[in-house]
Order: C-alpha cells, then sequence, then structure tokens
C-alpha cells in the first residue's frame, strides 16, 4: 500500500470517511464505524446477508454488480456507485462509495482497497424532491394544456360546423336561427375556455 | 354503395358528437366510442367496418395506446388493419413520437375536414 497515495485520496475528500481493507487480514475498517453510526448492522464477513436485511433497492444491485464486474473482469483501478440503503427503523440513508483497488498481478487478485464513504443522504433527498417537483410541473402543464385545447378544440369545430351549414342552401328565415344558435354556442366555449385559462394562471401563481 | 364510415373514440361527448355531426353533414357515416374498449367492442360487432378510426390517447377505462396494443389480440383479423388517426391534445411527448411513428397523429384543436384529407390519403396509398 503506497502511503502517500492513501493520504492524498484521504486529502482529496475531506471531511470524508476512508477506509482501508487489506483482504489479508479483514474488518475493522471505517465503513463498519460509518454504517453502525447510521444504525446500519455491518459486518464484512456476512456482507450479502446484510445487503438484503437492509432492502437495498434493484438499482442499487445492478450498480453494484456493474461496479464488480468492471472490477473483477475488466480490472479497473477504480469504482464510484450510488447505494441506497435502509436501516432496521426503515430510515433510509444514501451513500457514495468511491474505491480504488491494488491489484495482485502475481495472484491475480484484488490484494487491497482503499475508498471513502460520501453521505450524500441530504443531497439525494433534494435531488429527489426536485426531481419530484419537476415531475409535478411537468404533469400540471399536460394537464393545463389538455384542459384548454379540449374546449378550444370544441370551438374550432363548433365554428367549422357553422361554416359548412353557412354553404348550404336554407330558407333565409331558418339561416338567421342556426346562426344564432351557432354563436351562442361559440360564445360559451369561449367562456368555458376563459376560465380553464383563468384556472391555469391561478394555479401557475400557487405553484 | 354504402358510405364511408369513420369510428370516432373519444371520452368528451361534446367532441365526439360535434366531429360525428361534421363528418355526417359532408357525406360520411360516424359511429362514436367513449373510449377504447367500447371502440373494441364496436369493431367486433359491428357489419360494416369504419373506413378509419380516430383516436385520442388520454382516455379512462381503456386509453388509445392500450386500445393500439389490444386490437391487434381481437380474433375478428378485419380489424387489425384499420387505418388509426391519433387525435391529441398532447404535445410530443415520448408517447405521441412514438405512436407517431406508425400512425398520423393530428393535434388538437383541428378541423373535422382535415381528418378526411388524411383518410382520402390513406385510401389512395392503398
Amino acid at each position: 500500500m503506497d502511503y502517500q497515495e492513501k493520504l492524498i485520496l484521504a486529502l482529496e475528500t475531506a471531511k470524508m470517511t476512508v477506509w482501508e481493507w487489506d483482504f489479508d487480514n479483514p474488518g475493522g475498517n471505517v465503513l463498519t464505524d460509518f454504517l453502525t453510526d447510521r444504525g446500519i448492522l455491518w459486518s464484512p464477513e456476512k456482507t450479502p446477508e446484510i445487503w438484503f436485511q437492509e432492502n437495498l433497492c434493484p438499482e442499487d444491485w445492478t450498480a453494484l454488480f456493474k461496479m464488480w464486474s468492471q472490477v473483477l473482469l475488466q480490472k479497473s483501478l477504480s469504482s464510484e456507485v450510488q447505494i441506497r440503503l435502509k436501516n432496521s427503523r426503515r430510515e433510509e440513508f444514501w451513500i457514495l462509495a468511491r474505491t480504488r483497488y491494488y491489484w495482485d498481478e502475481k495472484q491475480t487478485k484484488i490484494s487491497n482497497m482503499v475508498g471513502c464513504i460520501f453521505d450524500i443522504t441530504d443531497l439525494k433527498k433534494q435531488e429527489l424532491q426536485i426531481n419530484s417537483q419537476a415531475k409535478e410541473r411537468e404533469s400540471f402543464y399536460a394537464n393545463a394544456s389538455h384542459e384548454l385545447l379540449t374546449p378550444l378544440t370544441a370551438l374550432k369545430f363548433k365554428i367549422e360546423r357553422a361554416l359548412l351549414e353557412a354553404q348550404k342552401p336554407v330558407p333565409e328565415n331558418t339561416r338567421s336561427d342556426q346562426f344564432l344558435e351557432a354563436l351562442i354556442e361559440i360564445d360559451k366555449t369561449g367562456d368555458l375556455l376563459k376560465t380553464q385559462v383563468n384556472e391555469m394562471i391561478r394555479r401557475s401563481q400557487n405553484h | 354503395m354504402s358510405k364511408k364510415k369513420i369510428l370516432v373514440v373519444d371520452d368528451n361527448d361534446e367532441i365526439r358528437d360535434l366531429m360525428a355531426g361534421i363528418f355526417e353533414s359532408l357525406g360520411y357515416e360516424a359511429v362514436q366510442a367513449s373510449n377504447g374498449k367500447v371502440a373494441l367492442e364496436i369493431l367486433e360487432t359491428e357489419s360494416h367496418l369504419p373506413t378509419a378510426i380516430i383516436l385520442d390517447l388520454m382516455m379512462p377505462v381503456m386509453n388509445g395506446e392500450s386500445f393500439l396494443e389490444a386490437r391487434p389480440l381481437s380474433p375478428r383479423i378485419e380489424i387489425h388493419d384499420i387505418p388509426v388517426i391519433i387525435f391529441t391534445a398532447q404535445g410530443n411527448n415520448e408517447t405521441v413520437t412514438r405512436l407517431g411513428k406508425d400512425y398520423p397523429v393530428v393535434h388538437k384543436p383541428a378541423r373535422a375536414q382535415d381528418f378526411l384529407t388524411i383518410i382520402d390519403g390513406l385510401a389512395e396509398a392503398k
């Protein structure tokens, strides 16, 4: 293990938890403390069971498998993965794990790992909140456009119908009645459209 | 010769009635369905099948996209290839863009006669 490299990594990731895993002497690393401090059970010797117990979501498993395959098959020297964890009280935590690996070329295996854990729970909550607000806004505009376009469509059809009627040869006295009826309907749809526009403006101001 | 028939599928009664009225005044026969499920029932039972289907996307019970997925599963093979024109108030979102690769899309509002131009074009292309 190159101490200088480890120190640089620690400095680069100031305020973060830095841990080291020596495969010849597993356990007792800082990761354990980091997780147990947050009520998450962790034991390096029982890692898979702990992941299952802590109900890791499938996306995280995918991310982890991708990371492991990169490390083990492509012999990547570093990895970064975001992991969602839940403790026994069902509280949710997010961590960003950055790891550097040291390969033992002779034995073709990882000899050591050094990494840092960022507690990104607050950041992740903010990100989720922003995403949820963006989705809400998107849904609001989709609904608003639907609510507005429906009466506008009806209005267009009524005008089209009135124009078609106007082209038909009919007695003069019935024509004026039909036109009056068509105009009343168009006027009503216009009022509905106005109400919808005002409602949309009101809602967007409260948003 | 029987009139050309158009199936109008939209959950809004007023839009459906207006479209059907205009089509009828232009010499077409119009049938109406308030959602995809009703449309399928009509298609599976009507003896005189429509020339085209005008399909809204956002509908309760069975929306337009689900209708398009269910139609090829119908035992009545003749209904599988009836041309569909999508009529939507949605912008060019992911669903509309995807469906637009297979079906003509008309955005609301539009003139009812625009559909007849498309239907005539589809008939000529056959």
